[in-house]
């Protein structure tokens, strides 16, 4: 009852200075929005990330010796790697005791119709023993010793809104391709690929017997190690596993948070400062009100607790609001990042659950009771006739 | 037992090196259930007094008794109970929370002493005071004389054994002010407190039990 009377009387006071209220909520909100935000960065990517490498399919990927930052954003992303191995470090490879499956993999980009650069790759028939979870939608396989004939990741299909045995040109490559199949949703990057035959990918970008990378399944996973240290022997070639892979992105991201992180951490304290700047005001400006409820019977702490109600009150309706905007513009916040990134997973990148949610809320619980302290205590501090004087 | 004891009640104030002698050296009693007026110019130290008596201020020296508590060596904690259960204050200018109602003002002691269960005595007195049809209304949308006759109910609510009143027909014309010492004078005889009441206007105060003068700090 008394509680209830409490918030009453603070939920009006805080409608007194509508905008004044309105603006500082709208501070903690954002605040929290973007501490919220960049938790569900942190779960959402590593969560798309690993699943991501997971649907690679293979353990490690051999590539010609570069940057290994490079090398792993090309490897998820998709893009030229402009430097090639030779198809006999294949062929070397495949003797390996470890070994009990590779593909050979060409990836370039190339002009689509109008529309700018996709990602195309070749690829051979053991690619999808290696990812027995891509299907097709529709159509088939190449078709034996096929020239002309591409296979469409998911969202290239929907985008292009090809059908199979439509043509589909590569601009600049001057022949037209015809659509053979269309692989399902797979949740990665290679619904956003267009499949050619490795042959044929060798052809258009004039690299013959050249390969820009080889998956390599092992029979044994402990093996890693071991087989690493072999094909490190061979000369320009370098080998990365997917959990270096993993690691070389999650530092990536980790470079990233740092700042946002920063940024968010003082976007906290401004909060926080804004809302005891607000309240040292709202405490100023009724020094003759808190002076009139303590002559009527309210105690110092009657009074600290009023005015701790109100900081917490402005935070807290911040909190729920940051979290609601942050929830709602998780898939926006999701194309910002992906847009900045050097390298973003499919899928959703900010995941904000409930835990994430509850937390964001109870900061800013923790916000407002550290805003009105001061306040608070100075309105507790006012004698009940310092406005007479 | 006096409501009221008071010997040689003196506050003075200290501002920077000056010392400002508000109130020297004053003697009081006053009778529970007595209507007590306390007269003089503006500045004669009427509301000095009256924040002492409230428990609102402590005096440089001299002795203080409410209710024969002697209340003026009390500090902090104490002071708050006894206005919390004994006082109750109107100021001149009314001094309600704006953007509460008629009802939440009057409540508001209530809240303070955490016995929101005695609402019916809310109700009660906005009858008494003949606003109860005003009880969900704003305090700018009444008149002066309606704000302060809420003001009064508030002061009342906690059932104390003094109310002072500082000033209450200062901001009201003479039919209103007339009226407010009527209501004051009613509640004198019905609920049995006893009531301290500051003004300058000298028709008012002849309508109290007892006057008592000041000038310049002192009882005369």
């Amino acid at each position: 009852m008394v509680i209830f009377q409490f918030i009453s009387v603070v939920l009006k006071e805080l409608r007194r200075h509508r905008t004044r209220s309105a603006l500082t909520i709208s501070g903690v909100a954002l605040s929290v929005c973007v501490l919220v935000s960049l938790l569900g960065l942190g779960t959402g990517y590593r969560t798309s990330l690993i699943h991501s490498i997971d649907r690679l399919g293979y353990h490690v990927l051999v590539t010609s010796k570069g940057c290994p930052y490079e090398a792993a954003t090309l490897l998820m992303q998709g893009g030229v790697i402009p430097m090639y191995m030779d198809e006999a470090i294949h062929r070397e490879i495949l003797r390996d005791a470890d070994v009990a499956t590779t593909t050979r993999l060409f990836l370039g980009s190339l002009p689509v119709h109008r529309e700018g650069f996709s990602l195309v790759t070749g690829i051979e028939d053991s690619f999808l023993k290696m990812k027995p979870w891509l299907t097709f939608q529709r159509g088939e396989w190449f078709g034996e010793g096929a020239t002309d004939e591409v296979i469409l990741g998911y969202s290239v299909a929907a985008y292009y809104r090809k059908n199979i045995g439509d043509d589909f040109p590569l601009k600049g490559m001057g022949q037209t391709f015809r659509v053979r199949g269309v692989f399902d949703r797979s949740g990665t990057q290679d619904d956003g690929t267009i499949f050619v035959p490795l042959g044929v990918a060798q052809r258009l970008f004039d690299k013959k017997e050249k390969l820009t990378g080889i998956g390599v399944k092992l029979k044994d996973l402990s093996r890693i190690d071991e087989f690493s240290e072999r094909v490190f022997e061979i000369p320009s070639v370098q080998v990365i596993t997917m959990a270096q892979v993993q690691r070389t992105l999650l530092d990536l991201l980790g470079t990233a948070r740092f700042f946002i992180g920063t940024v968010a951490i003082v976007a906290v304290a401004i909060a926080v400062l804004g809302v005891m700047n607000t309240m040292l005001i709202a405490v100023f400006e009724r020094t003759r009100e808190i002076g009139v409820m303590r002559a009527i019977g309210a105690s110092r702490g009657d009074v600290f607790a009023l005015i701790c109600a109100e900081a917490l009150t402005i935070c807290t309706i911040g909190g729920i609001a940051g979290g609601g905007i942050a929830i709602l513009g998780s898939r926006m916040a999701s194309e910002a990042v992906r847009a900045i990134l050097p390298f973003a997973p499919p899928g959703v990148l900010v995941q904000i659950d409930g835990v994430l949610l509850i937390g964001g809320i109870a900061m800013a619980v923790g916000m407002g009771i550290l805003a009105g302290i001061i306040p608070g205590w100075r309105a507790s501090r006012l004698h009940p006739i310092a406005w007479m004087r | 037992m006096a409501a009221i004891f008071a010997q040689g009640l003196t506050r003075i104030y200290r501002r920077s090196a000056e010392e400002i002698a508000a109130l020297f050296g004053v003697d009081l009693i006053v009778e529970p259930g007595e209507f007590v007026a306390i007269t003089g110019a503006s500045g004669a130290g009427k509301t000095t007094l009256l924040n002492l008596l409230g428990c609102l201020d402590r005096p440089t020296s001299g002795l203080l008794k409410l209710l024969g508590r002697d209340v003026s060596t009390l500090r902090g904690k104490d002071l708050e109970t006894m206005r919390r259960q004994y006082v109750g204050f109107v100021f001149q200018d009314y001094c309600l929370v704006p953007t509460l109602t008629v009802e939440e003002n009057v409540t508001l002691p209530l809240l303070f002493s955490r016995a929101l269960h005695q609402r019916d005595r809310v109700r009660d007195l906005l009858a008494r005071v003949d606003l109860q049809h005003r009880s969900d209304h704003l305090p700018r949308e009444l008149s002066g004389g309606e704000q302060q006759r809420v003001a009064i109910a508030r002061a009342l609510v906690n059932n104390p054994e003094i109310l002072l009143a500082d000033e209450p027909t200062g901001n009201l014309d003479s039919k209103r002010g007339n009226e407010i010492v009527a209501l004051l004078r009613d509640m004198n005889h019905t609920e049995g407190v006893t009531i301290v009441l500051s003004t300058h206007n000298l028709d008012l105060a002849n309508r109290a039990d007892r006057q008592i003068k000041l000038v310049d700090g002192r009882v005369v």
